[in-house]
């Protein structure tokens, strides 16, 4: 419920900003009830100005600047003397006031379209879990703060043959340029994945691609990691090409079965770089085809114990989770993960089950 | 009880060696930068010393390969110590960043490596 969660960001937010306008005002309210007013005259200008800023945040200019404009004169005129001349300075200052708040409302209201925004290009969000003959069940979590952005993305689409391709990846650092680039990338990711170009044909040119992006912008964006899983229209094989990344699972009833070849370099190190596919047979009987991106597993092992969480315990909670893995298995791993972390993680995950139909 | 990520500068016959100690990610990223700042300013050769840290996610290795790509622009040098097995050896071995920038078992290795280029 994307949306929903967007109410409830901003509800929080006027609510925040509510909160400390009442601070605020309390604090400076406190000498008015313990001194006279005649000894402080013109100081509950200040406090009106703040008033102004939280009402325009909260309730836009239309109605913060007459709010704080009123509210200063009438405060002006019963506490202060000169009573006629000071509205004159505390005018302009509440509308100054008015504007601000209007802009740093619209400044928040842009931020969080702008990374609402970027995260629709990294995930794609696929309300129907079909994709070819797989069923594909993906969760995407985002690092701690709804506020934050980080470089995960991933995507799955059906090749001209039939074959699908599933990708995870993951680009270095945090913030909207690791963002934007992610969202290119997986652009492109599609475009030649769904004109069927071989997966290592795609990473070199997604290696080329990220080199070129850091001499042009002087990104500092320093790598990205990248897993491809190409399953056979057949369903019988898989092909696996690993660009730094953690390697998929292949899950089945007898338990889990990591991928173990080496993996290739990440992309955006070297222009030399290559990356070799591997098969990877998959049985007739249920299996599931599971990639993430390390968040998943650099958590905690406990809330107050040490990083990471690691393969070693996901291995395990996948197999118990028994095949297909589906929406409910997937939801409960994650849980497990939270748990043993004490809660949020610190990075975004990226969690994959691909399933035959 | 999780140990807090730590880093230190120090300067080793010619090289900075940037040692991190305990956890460290995004949180301890600019600090880690920040000592590379300070280890450019001193030397043309840095040594990140990753022996005493027990988790780095890759944040730390993005400041890494940043280090290593301004050094090949200004003729320095760039070396790790990673003692095989532990924990940041495994992060940078599956990122693939030891084809480009070799991991050293020992501080003194990684030193020699820098004193005597090629």
């Amino acid at each position: 419920m994307p949306e929903l969660a967007r109410r409830l960001d901003t509800q929080r937010g006027k609510l925040v900003a509510a909160l400390v306008a009442v601070l605020c005002e309390l604090a400076i309210a406190l000498p008015f009830l313990v001194i006279s007013p005649n000894t402080l005259r013109g100081v509950p200008g200040p406090l009106l100005v703040v008033i102004g800023v939280a009402a325009s945040y909260l309730l836009g200019p239309r109605f913060g600047v007459p709010v704080t404009a009123v509210g200063v004169v009438l405060a002006v005129t019963i506490v202060g003397e000169n009573a006629w001349a000071a509205p004159l300075v505390w005018l302009p200052v509440s509308a100054g006031a008015g504007i601000v708040g209007e802009q740093v409302r619209h400044g928040d209201e842009l931020r969080r379209e702008l990374i609402e925004e970027l995260r629709r290009g990294l995930v794609g969000l696929y309300r129907d879990p079909a994709v070819g003959r797989l069923n594909v069940v993906s969760r995407y979590i985002p690092a701690v703060s709804a506020q934050r952005i980080a470089g995960d993305f991933y995507g799955a689409v059906v090749q001209p043959t039939g074959d699908v391709a599933i990708m995870v990846g993951d680009v270095a650092g945090h913030g909207p340029a690791a963002a934007a680039l992610a969202t290119r990338l997986r652009a492109m990711w599609r475009g030649l994945a769904i004109a069927g170009v071989s997966d290592s044909e795609t990473v070199s040119a997604l290696n080329e691609t990220l080199l070129a992006e850091q001499q042009r912008i002087a990104s500092r964006i320093p790598f990205a990691t990248l897993c491809l899983a190409t399953v056979a229209a057949d369903l019988r094989s898989a092909q696996i090409v690993i660009a730094g990344h953690p390697p998929p699972i292949l899950v089945t009833e007898r338990g889990t079965h990591e991928d173990a070849h080496p993996p290739g370099p990440a992309i955006g190190i070297s222009e030399t770089s290559t990356w070799e596919p591997h098969p990877l047979a998959l049985p007739d009987d249920p299996w599931s085809l599971v990639v993430y991106t390390d968040g998943l597993i650099e958590g905690r092992t406990s809330p107050d114990g040490p990083r990471p969480y690691g393969r070693d315990r996901l291995l395990p909670l996948l197999a118990a989770s028994g095949v297909p893995i589906g929406e409910d298995d997937v939801d409960a791993v994650l849980r497990s993960v939270l748990d043993a972390n004490g809660g949020a993680l610190p990075d975004d995950v990226v969690l994959i089950a691909a399933s035959p139909r | 009880m999780a140990e807090p990520g730590a880093v230190a500068v120090e300067q080793v016959e010619g090289a900075s060696v940037i040692a991190l100690r305990g956890e460290h990610d995004l949180s301890t990223g600019p600090a880690i930068e920040a000592a590379c700042d300070d280890a450019w300013a001193h030397s043309s050769s840095i040594v990140f010393d990753l022996a005493g840290a027990t988790f780095i996610d890759s944040t730390v290795v993005g400041v890494m390969v940043s280090a290593r790509r301004r050094a090949a622009e200004s003729g320095g040098s760039v070396a790790v110590v990673a003692p095989a097995g532990g924990p940041p050896a495994r992060v940078l071995t599956l990122v693939g960043i030891n084809d480009v920038l070799p991991l050293h078992e020992t501080r003194d290795e990684a030193l020699r490596t820098i004193s005597a280029p090629g």
